[in-house]
């Protein structure tokens, strides 16, 4: 490219063209390197935690318990599937919520919402993405949760304050406006043909939706809500302050969870000794957070680019 | 047929329902939070009679504390009703505006106890003063709650009534400018070669790579702060330095996407007038394409900014958690930031706090919000313009 472009220029211009050429590869290089750089801490303070407990131990032990005791009892600690269950839990109550929600919006928008109401919903979507993550933790503590135990009191439960339910409420809140803009523009990719032509042949708008327009988007829809998967499994302050710090095995909504991010700002907040297989555990987790986000972009981005027909 | 017009019109219902509860939610959510957060800017303060020292000293202002006395028509000694922090306040307000020495009617903060029961009505048990006496002190004016500037302008203390997010705002400026400071030229680079310089395969590859780096948690680059700033690097720990950084990084691909946006909204005829000229790419972009494409830019600096200013994840894994108080920030010293302060202040065991994190929320979410609708009414407008002049 540089050369290319230098051929034709006076001769004046050489030295502010080749600080400008240097400058921008430099920025891109910048720009990529950061994702090595990820990559690259996270593999290699992964590797030195799987020297020390055994991969089988972290990715199919069923115990999360991360203190380190005396003998090799502590090895059998380091079990990852119930903080996935956690994690998979709260995004599993998460999406239920959002999803369906987020399609009718969508769908409200672009088919049977006067003119004007996008102009002002269309801002107000703007202002829930902007709220920081620590005030929707906030809300979900200090507003929704004793909300729920509220309601749980007059049906005889006993709930705690921490509960995955909460922290699974506030975040599909949390995750409506990037998955309804998502959803909407893979609506607003529907050509005028299509439209003319369903309503041509008597289809009601409800039935084109529904049978038409959402089967035949189904490849950018998927898309959308797997980017969004991947936005709640890497959600932090929510979590962190409203679901719970104890790991255990289960899938009832109304006890306290862990997820993995609240696990790596618990092993890693304070002070910490670096070449102890608990920090270290912090990197695993990353790794393993990492991988599932990345797997779930790169999905996304495939079924981004084929064509609706 | 009826029954398929019923389906058309239950279903257009239902969507219709959801667009509106989706709204009123909204609404409501940001509305609840404003009312919770504004009385956090109230607190309860006494009037205060007190004779000033000569010299201020910590000794000598706590046995003028001491001697203080409530003004009449009660004039019972004051000492049992102020807030644990008054001391350091006191200190401070007169090292900033010193009083001569002498007689002197003052407004200072009301323990927590009659803060609650000001609110709630709660007295505790182990309180030296009863309701009835605080009722006649309020119904004299003597008690009284005041708009409470500490807020904004005194760091953090260990008790709610003196606490303030002097610091907390001073560090988010300070990460801010590190963040933008080291992004900006980064992305603008990146974005240029996006838009302007790369072609084909290559540019394809890097739009992936960067989309999965925007997808990346925001908890991973706390990680990446911990491991490579502070273990490889050992740039200092809790340090706005640090954190602005690990920020700055955050940030990256969402500016790099917003910037090729703005960049692939200057027309071609632009570049290509420009091209026929004479001049060469490297004018042709930092002449034309660049300007043009200012004011887009700079809304999606906003943008970019108010995501910086309320992030809080990684800044906990590099460290920022520690107790700040008054220090105030810098570069390399420990530093704290308003999302951080509003997450240390939540987990506070002191009832008041949740008070003081809701006022706190009620700043941040006023500069984030307001930071959003500029940038998005701005693109609007420039959007519209565009339409006009074609």
């Amino acid at each position: 490219m540089l050369s290319r472009s230098a051929q034709h220029l006076p001769a004046t211009n050489g030295g502010a063209d080749i600080i400008f050429y240097i400058f921008i590869y430099a920025a891109l290089a910048l720009a990529l390197t950061v994702g090595l750089g990820i990559i690259g801490v996270l593999i290699s303070e992964s590797w030195r935690f799987f020297s020390l407990v055994p991969p089988t131990n972290f990715f199919f032990g069923a115990v999360w318990n991360p203190q380190i005791g005396a003998g090799d009892e502590w090895l059998h600690r380091f079990g990852v599937l119930p903080v996935l269950a956690g994690t998979v839990l709260i995004t599993a109550l998460a999406m239920a919520l959002t999803l369906p929600l987020a399609l009718l919006v969508a769908v409200y928008l672009n088919f049977y919402a006067p003119p004007d109401f996008r102009r002002w919903f269309k801002p107000l979507l703007e202002l829930l993405a902007a709220i920081p993550t620590v005030v929707y933790g906030f809300v979900a503590i200090i507003i929704v949760s004793p909300a729920l135990q509220a309601l749980g009191r007059s049906l005889g439960l006993t709930l705690a304050s921490e509960m995955a339910l909460s922290a699974g409420l506030v975040m599909s809140l949390m995750l409506l406006p990037l998955l309804s803009s998502l959803c909407d523009d893979a609506l607003r990719t529907i050509p005028r043909a299509w439209r003319d032509g369903c309503l041509g042949l008597g289809a009601l708008p409800n039935e084109a939706i529904r049978k038409i327009y959402l089967p035949c988007l189904q490849p950018a829809l998927l898309a959308a809500v797997l980017i969004t998967v991947g936005r709640a499994l890497g959600e932090t302050m929510i979590v962190v302050m409203a679901a719970g710090m104890a790991a255990r095995l289960t899938f009832n909504p109304l006890e306290p969870v862990t997820t993995a991010t609240v696990q790596i700002v618990t092993l890693l907040i304070g002070d910490q000794a670096f070449d102890s297989p608990k920090t270290l555990a912090a990197y695993a987790l990353g790794l393993t957070l990492f991988t599932l986000s990345l797997g779930l972009n790169m999905a996304a981005q495939k079924l981004h680019h084929r064509v609706p027909r | 047929m009826t029954a398929r017009y019923q389906q058309e019109c239950f279903f257009k219902n239902l969507c219709r329902v959801a667009g509106l509860s989706v709204a009123v939610v909204v609404i409501g959510l940001l509305l609840l939070l404003f009312i919770r957060g504004v009385p956090g800017f109230w607190r309860v303060e006494i009037a205060v009679e007190m004779v000033l020292p000569e010299t201020i000293s910590r000794d000598s202002l706590r046995q003028a504390i001491a001697a203080a006395t409530l003004q009449q028509p009660s004039g019972g000694r004051a000492a049992p009703l102020l807030a644990d922090g008054t001391l350091d306040e006191l200190r401070r307000r007169l090292q900033d505006r010193p009083l001569a020495a002498g007689l002197h009617k003052l407004w200072l903060p009301a323990s927590s106890d009659i803060n609650r029961w000001w609110r709630d009505g709660y007295l505790s048990p182990t309180a030296p003063w009863r309701a009835e006496d605080l009722a006649t002190l309020k119904t004299a004016a003597i008690l009284q709650a005041r708009f409470n500037a500490g807020l904004l302008t005194q760091g953090d203390s260990r008790h709610a009534e003196t606490a303030g997010l002097y610091n907390g705002l001073l560090g988010s400026l300070l990460v801010l400018l590190v963040a933008i400071g080291l992004t900006v030229p980064i992305a603008l680079g990146a974005a240029i070669y996006l838009t302007e310089l790369g072609k084909g395969r290559l540019v394809r590859l890097c739009e992936s790579q960067i989309s999965n780096l925007a997808a990346v948690p925001s908890i991973i680059f706390g990680l990446l702060g911990l491991g490579i700033l502070l273990n490889v690097f050992g740039l200092p720990r809790s340090s706005a330095l640090v954190g602005g950084i690990t920020l700055g990084l955050l940030s990256l691909p969402l500016l790099i996407v917003t910037f090729a946006a703005a960049l692939r909204a200057v027309p071609q005829e632009y570049r290509d007038a420009a091209l026929a000229l004479g001049a060469s790419r490297r004018q042709t972009i930092y002449y034309h394409v660049v300007p043009y494409a200012t004011a887009r830019l700079l809304t999606g600096l906003i943008l970019a900014i108010a995501r910086i200013i309320g992030e809080t994840a990684p800044l906990l894994l590099v460290g920022m958690v520690a107790f700040i108080g008054q220090t105030s920030p810098s570069l390399t010293g420990a530093t704290t930031t308003l999302p951080v302060q509003i997450f240390l202040w939540y987990d506070r065991p002191e009832h008041q706090f949740v008070e003081k994190a809701s006022a706190a929320i009620v700043v941040m979410l006023a500069v984030v919000l307001l930071l959003n609708l500029v940038a998005f009414f701005w693109r609007d407008y420039l959007d519209k313009q565009q339409r006009c002049s074609q």
